[in-house]
């Protein structure tokens, strides 16, 4: 591992001020469970490493307003048993359940788990189908993104060399929801997931027709992906077995998932199909049974 | 030899060694402390195949820190040293020096007062290679144009004697092949109404013991060497550290701390004689501690490319089997030829076959050295003889139970080799599997209609390394304790324990009497090998001699001193007996010595032979290990995924001895057939290893466990094992995988047959069919 600096802001601002210095040869440190693997692999060599722990106002779990708002610190463990999501959006609470090991969960946080644009992750694919948006700082002034836009290509975000992600902020869930989460892994329980599919709907409590349906896929494509044909399949109609059929094969076919350790193209396109075709209706039940 | 009772002295289960580890106060090699140590690092190969051209050291010698550099040049030219090692051919050494033969080929090391700056030095070695086409698999490798791993390979003046038939192949990059035929095959076949043939496959694995490889050495001013070692087998170290550095055995010490997890990665030389060298160049002590990246390109288990074709009678009788086996051996005979060769004796399972015609050949690759791996081979021979005994069944109609009960091997029957088989409880280990399965019961439906349920088994039996060596000792103190010297290593399996309840129980004393001193080959008799399943039964053994040794010493002193015939003196209870008198050991020791003092020294030793000493029979192994396991497993149609709901693996032990030990030894290796038989498999791209970390090199965990898996130990006693004990480390592994391959097949008709057996595999066999 190559010599870096070692810097503590303490606050957003100066975090912002330290990576403009060092002009994209910094890096941002939150839990390190993902920085220090390329570290140590040599993939990265940063001369500065900015660790943004010391910054109390990034670990909250808040409502604000009807907004839920999820500081980019916040771990996976403290959404695990955090109180607020418990109540609000129990879906986040038992995903984390799932994801990799306590001693991950006990560090990795939030904000490098969507920064890191690593492709096989939980959160973000159920992020994207709550359309939550991101708040960003930087040098000058800040700015707020949909989750979708963040991220850009395999490792690759939006985000600028002199940024730090502070928050994720998720507007309420409508009247006569329910959203569910999938994690799929295709070997030990512990891997890494294979595929991620979230579904959120909303039902007409008169007519049973799903309206703003969401169905956000991970780790089968680039980035985490909403599968927009998939969702028209089902907008706007009460869930049936012809278009819970049409919405599985459209997944399957917008996705672009790889061949990898953990499935083969095909495999993990008919496991799109037949992970969006049960969630889909386990979630449409949920709407109707007026549990959100 | 009559067999005795049960040991008594283990029973409630407590292991010497467990306070230590659970308050993690036990010294593992790498928490030793060592002063003027210098960091060892390796630079390795990053391509899988290449002459080197150069090695230029000039800026790595200039990192501040930097004490020695040690590359192909040290080798060849330096130290009066013999380049060429290994343990069945010398193909291996110190850093490779006309090519590199795999990624992570040592290629030079550097020692440094700290790790960083040894680091920095060796990425500032410039090595240039000339790129070979790498051959990455069996079948292309035996192909004729392939290129050669080795253009040549030397053989040892003095290889180990079950061995010595076995040469390389001149020119192809067979390493070895070993035949075995019994009656004739082509007959057989010609006799038989139905033959099946089936490929079976498995992948390169790890064996991801928790504790990575180390080594530390350190010269003293008279010329002798210490070192500190994670190793399984000392004494086959020294020697072959004595070989390379031209040194007698004796001034090579090595001591081994406990070791955090062998499962045969640790046995024969890996990382010694490299540290060894650097220390010998630095003049200074040096240690070398591997990374788990650095241990995926040290040792691995066999892949595996099997074919299989058998003859079975029309009422179900097997007949005739036939079988190739490939084994991948890497760049690096190791211990290759041997798994096998070994392999090959299994080929044909636990079932009696009147024609058998079997092929195993070991094949030189340019993946990392394969070597020992719990199961030795047998894992392999046996996912393809399993599987096919279910294939079999399924053809016929036959329940898979009874077919293999119709099969299976008794008491006396003649084993592929001629030889008769004693202490075989092979039926027993399958009956008891099949009633813990509840086999013929129907399964219980299961909640989600979208799951469905089977259930599957498999048996095996497994050979010892014979013939082998094991000398023990024992002091016993002026106040009746006693110190125990072994060579047998504690690696977790729980030997500490087992030989103290021997030694205990043989002289009739507590168990908290008994210190084992630990492995240190300048105090310890000589042992072959801490593997093999071996331990307990011939480590076990010379410790129930060395203690016999002892008792007869006692009884003679009470003979001479009151005139008493040695036979009406007798050992019971820790003390002798003669007449009416009971004296203990203490009192004895008092009287000989005439004061409170003075060393009584047992000995014992086990040397086995390929003759049964008392019936002149030849015997391949000293005892036979087998088992049998039963999985009922789970699958989500949907998706493919499998769950497994319930093992069990029976074992035939010959006699308990420690009743805890034994439980975790066939658990522990339940689990680590779990991981073989679902998840672990090491994967190249065009020479490169794409998962040498434990992030994509996917090992089992609790959460993929079954909730019950059931040890069944079934007791058929060996005549010399310690009180009939015989071997129980590897055996409940091997039946892991086949069991849920068959069970899977059970539950929704798919026969998978390369490992693992993964969730796609499932689906995609469902959507296929
Ligand atoms: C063994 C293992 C198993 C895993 N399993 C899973 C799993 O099942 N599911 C899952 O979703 N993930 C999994 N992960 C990934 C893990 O969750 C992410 O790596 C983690 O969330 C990253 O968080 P971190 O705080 O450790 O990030 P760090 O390692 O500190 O940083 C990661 C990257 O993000 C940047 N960064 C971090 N925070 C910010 C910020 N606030 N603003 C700007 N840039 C930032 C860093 O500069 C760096 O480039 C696993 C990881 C491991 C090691």
């Amino acid at each position: 591992m190559k010599h870096f600096e070692y810097l503590e802001p303490g606050t957003v601002d100066e975090a912002c001020g330290l990576l403009k210095q060092y002009a994209g040869n910094a890096r941002v440190f939150a839990g390190g469970s993902s920085l220090t693997i390329l570290l140590k692999q040599g993939f990265l060599q940063p001369d500065a490493l900015i660790n943004i722990k010391k910054i109390d106002e990034l670990r909250r779990i808040e409502e604000s307003g009807e907004d839920l708002v999820i500081g980019s610190l916040v771990t996976h463990h403290d959404i695990e048993v955090s109180e607020v999501l418990a109540r609000r959006l129990p879906v986040l609470c038992e995903l984390e359940h799932d994801v990799a090991n306590i001693r991950v969960r006990n560090m990795a946080t939030v904000g490098g788990n969507i920064a890191s644009g690593e492709p096989l992750t939980d959160l973000p694919c159920v992020f994207i189908t709550l359309d939550a948006t991101v708040r960003i700082a930087n040098t000058s002034g800040g700015r707020t993104l949909a989750l979708e836009e963040v991220f850009v290509d395999y490792y690759e975000t939006q985000l600028q060399e002199d940024e730090v992600l502070t928050h994720v902020v998720i507007p309420p869930l409508p009247a006569h929801s329910a959203i569910d989460y999938v994690r799929f892994s295709s070997s030990s329980v512990v891997d890494k997931p294979c595929i991620g599919v979230a579904v959120r709907m909303t039902v007409d409590p008169d007519g049973g027709a799903c309206r703003e349906v969401r169905v956000g896929l991970g780790c089968v494509a680039p980035t985490p992906m909403r599968a927009r044909n998939a969702e028209a399949a089902l907008e706007g109609q009460p869930l049936n077995d012809d278009n819970l059929q049409k919405a599985a094969r459209a997944a399957a076919e917008e996705c672009d998932p790889m061949d990898d350790l953990r499935g083969s193209e095909r495999y993990k396109r008919e496991m799109v199909a037949a992970l969006v075709r049960r969630l889909s209706s386990r979630v449409y039940d949920q709407a109707r049974g007026g549990r959100s | 030899m009559a067999i005795s009772e049960r040991p008594q002295s283990a029973q409630d289960g407590q292991r010497l060694d467990y306070q230590a580890k659970l308050t993690g106060r036990a010294a593992y090699l790498a928490d030793m402390k060592m002063p003027g140590v210098l960091e060892g690092v390796v630079l390795r190969s990053p391509v899988a195949h290449a002459w080197i051209r150069y090695v230029d050291t000039s800026e790595a010698l200039k990192v501040p820190g930097v004490v020695a550099v040690y590359t192909k040049d040290d080798v060849v030219q330096g130290t009066g040293i013999e380049p060429y090692y290994g343990p069945v051919f010398k193909d291996q050494t110190i850093v490779a020096v006309d090519k590199v033969r795999h990624v992570g080929d040592p290629v030079a090391a550097v020692a440094a007062e700290t790790r960083e700056a040894a680091e920095e030095a060796a990425n500032l070695i410039v090595v240039e290679y000339e790129d070979l086409p790498p051959v990455m698999d069996v079948q292309d490798s035996v192909k004729e144009d392939a290129t050669l791993v080795h253009e040549t390979v030397r053989i040892p003046e003095h290889g180990f004697a079950d061995l010595a038939e076995l040469k390389p192949i001149e020119n192809t990059n067979v390493c070895t092949h070993f035949k075995l035929r019994k009656g004739d095959i082509e007959q057989g076949f010609a006799e038989c109404a139905h033959v099946f043939e089936d490929t079976f496959i498995l992948p390169t694995t790890q064996h991801v013991a928790l504790e990575p490889h180390g080594c530390i050495a350190a010269f003293q001013p008279d010329g002798r060497v210490n070192l500190w070692s994670t190793t399984q087998n000392p004494f086959v170290v020294r020697t072959q550290l004595a070989n390379i550095f031209k040194m007698p055995v004796s001034k090579i010490r090595i001591m081994v701390p406990y070791l955090g997890g062998g499962y045969g990665s640790k046995v024969y030389p890996k990382i010694e004689p490299l540290t060894m060298a650097l220390a010998q160049k630095a003049k200074r002590p040096v240690r070398i501690l591997l990374s788990r990246e650095e241990v995926f390109y040290t040792v691995t288990k066999h892949a595996a490319f099997i074919r299989m074709k058998t003859g079975v009678k029309a009422d179900g009788t097997f007949h005739a089997r036939e079988a190739e086996v490939f084994l991948d051996t890497g760049a690096f005979a190791e211990i290759g030829p041997r798994v096998a060769k070994k392999s090959a004796y299994t080929a044909a399972g636990p079932y009696k076959f009147s024609h058998v015609k079997i092929d195993a050949k070991s094949v030189y690759t340019n993946k990392p050295p394969a070597g020992a791996f719990r199961g030795f081979g047998v894992s392999q021979s046996a996912w393809a003889s399993e599987s096919q005994t279910d294939i079999i069944a399924k053809a016929l109609g036959r329940d898979p139970y009874e077919l293999r009960m119709q099969n299976i091997y008794d008491e006396g029957d003649e084993f592929v080799t001629g030889e008769k088989l004693w202490s075989i409880g092979v039926k027993g280990c399958l009956e008891k599997v099949a009633q813990e399965m509840k086999w013929g019961e129907p399964m219980p439906a299961p909640d989600d209609p979208s799951k469905v349920r089977g259930r599957g088994l498999a048996a095996l039996i497994k050979a010892t390394i014979t013939p082998s060596i094991s000398c023990a000792a024992i002091k016993l103190n002026e106040d009746g304790s006693v110190n125990v010297f072994t060579s047998t290593v504690e690696m977790g399996q729980g030997s500490d324990t087992a030989m103290a309840a021997i030694v205990a129980d043989t002289l009739g004393i507590s168990l908290d009497q008994v210190s084992v001193l630990g492995v240190d080959t300048d105090v310890v008799p000589y042992d072959l090998t801490t593997s093999s399943s071996r331990s307990t039964f011939h480590m076990g053994k010379a410790l129930e001699l060395a203690s016999l040794d002892l008792c007869e010493q006692l009884r003679k002193f009470v003979s001479e001193e009151h005139g008493v015939p040695f036979e009406e003196t007798r050992m019971e209870g820790g003390k002798v007996l003669f007449r009416e008198n009971a004296l203990d050991i203490r009192e004895v020791l008092f009287n000989h010595f005439g004061m409170q003092g003075g060393t009584l020294v047992g000995r014992g030793e086990v040397k086995t032979s390929t003759v049964d000493p008392d019936t002149g029979d030849k015997t391949t192994s000293s005892f036979w290990f087998v088992g049998a396991g039963g999985s009922e497993v789970e699958i989500d149609k949907d998706t493919g995924r499998l769950r497994v709901l319930k093992h069990a693996t029976a074992v035939d032990v010959g006699r308990v001895i420690t009743p805890l030990g034994c439980q975790q030894q066939l658990v522990g290796g339940a689990i680590t057939g779990m991981g073989q038989a679902l998840f672990e498999q090491m994967v190249w791209d065009n020479g490169i290893l794409v998962n040498p970390n434990l992030v994509d090199y996917v090992l089992p965990a609790l959460g993929d466990m079954p909730d019950e898996i059931t040890p069944i130990a079934v007791e058929v006693p060996h005549k010399n094992g310690p009180f009939g004990a015989k071997g129980i480390g590897e055996t409940s592994l091997i039946p892991v995988a086949p069991s849920i391959a068959n069970a899977v097949d059970d539950a929704v008709g798919v026969r998978i047959k390369d490992l693992p057996v993964t969730a796609e595999k499932i689906f995609l066999g469902m959507l296929d069919k």
